[in-house]
């Protein structure tokens, strides 16, 4: 997911609005925007993937199954840092 | 940030008593106010112009789905300008085709006919964080 004003850079690449994705939550219905996107790693390996942002409301920096699903990422709580993660004999 | 001084001319008195009621009211000096305010109305601006070539391209998209469907099955297909510009088979020459697009849009629809569907997921109270105020 993005923060909206993230959004506007990926809107060259939306998908139809009757395909775009809806969350049930508990408080209801959260309509998404839905582009196509291309994630590129450092070794230029491109993952194709698509980013969400609600249509209304502001949104936030989150990773999705989509991308979880895509690569091995690991969540360094006390470093604060994103990392992408390589078996040993690939480095 | 740097901090300019503006000065208006012709501006009517009563905009200008109710700004400063409304400012007041919420706690915001003049600036502050008149900031928001303008903010306020590019954002606006920039949402009608995009949703007026979204709404285009979509409506493009919905009056020949059928037909999209039928001719470019499993192909992606890019819209823009509420026209077909071409259909591709692979991603990364849809990419070149909307670089290629001048001037550049500001939106586009690129969809892979047949793949593409709407999706419904379940969001039940993940990602809560606390909050700052």
């Amino acid at each position: 997911m993005l923060p909206n004003e993230s959004h506007e850079f990926f809107m060259i690449g939306e998908l139809p609005r009757r395909l775009w994705k809806e969350y049930r939550t508990m408080t209801g219905p959260l309509q998404m925007k839905v582009a196509r996107a291309f994630i590129q790693t450092e070794e230029e390996h491109m993952v194709e993937t698509v980013v969400e942002t609600p249509l209304f409301g502001t949104g936030k920096l989150l990773l999705g199954r989509a991308v979880l699903n895509s690569l091995s990422v690991l969540l360094d709580g006390p470093a604060k840092a994103t990392c992408l993660v390589k078996p040993a004999d690939a480095r | 940030m740097n901090y300019l001084t503006l000065v208006m001319k012709k501006i009517d008195q009563r905009t200008l008593r109710d700004l400063k009621a409304e400012a007041a009211r919420r706690g915001l000096t003049l600036g502050e106010a008149f900031k928001e305010a303008v903010n306020l109305w590019l954002s606006k601006r920039q949402d009608t112009l995009v949703l007026t070539e979204a709404d285009q391209n979509n409506a493009f998209y919905e009056s020949n789905e059928a037909e999209l469907e039928r001719q470019y099955k499993g192909r992606y297909v890019l819209i823009a300008g509420a026209r077909l510009v071409g259909a591709y088979d692979d991603l990364h020459a849809a990419g070149e085709a909307m670089r290629a697009l001048s001037p550049r849009p500001r939106h586009a629809i690129l969809t892979k006919i047949g793949k593409d569907a709407r999706e419904f997921g379940e969001w039940l109270g993940g990602s809560l964080e606390r909050s700052h105020q």
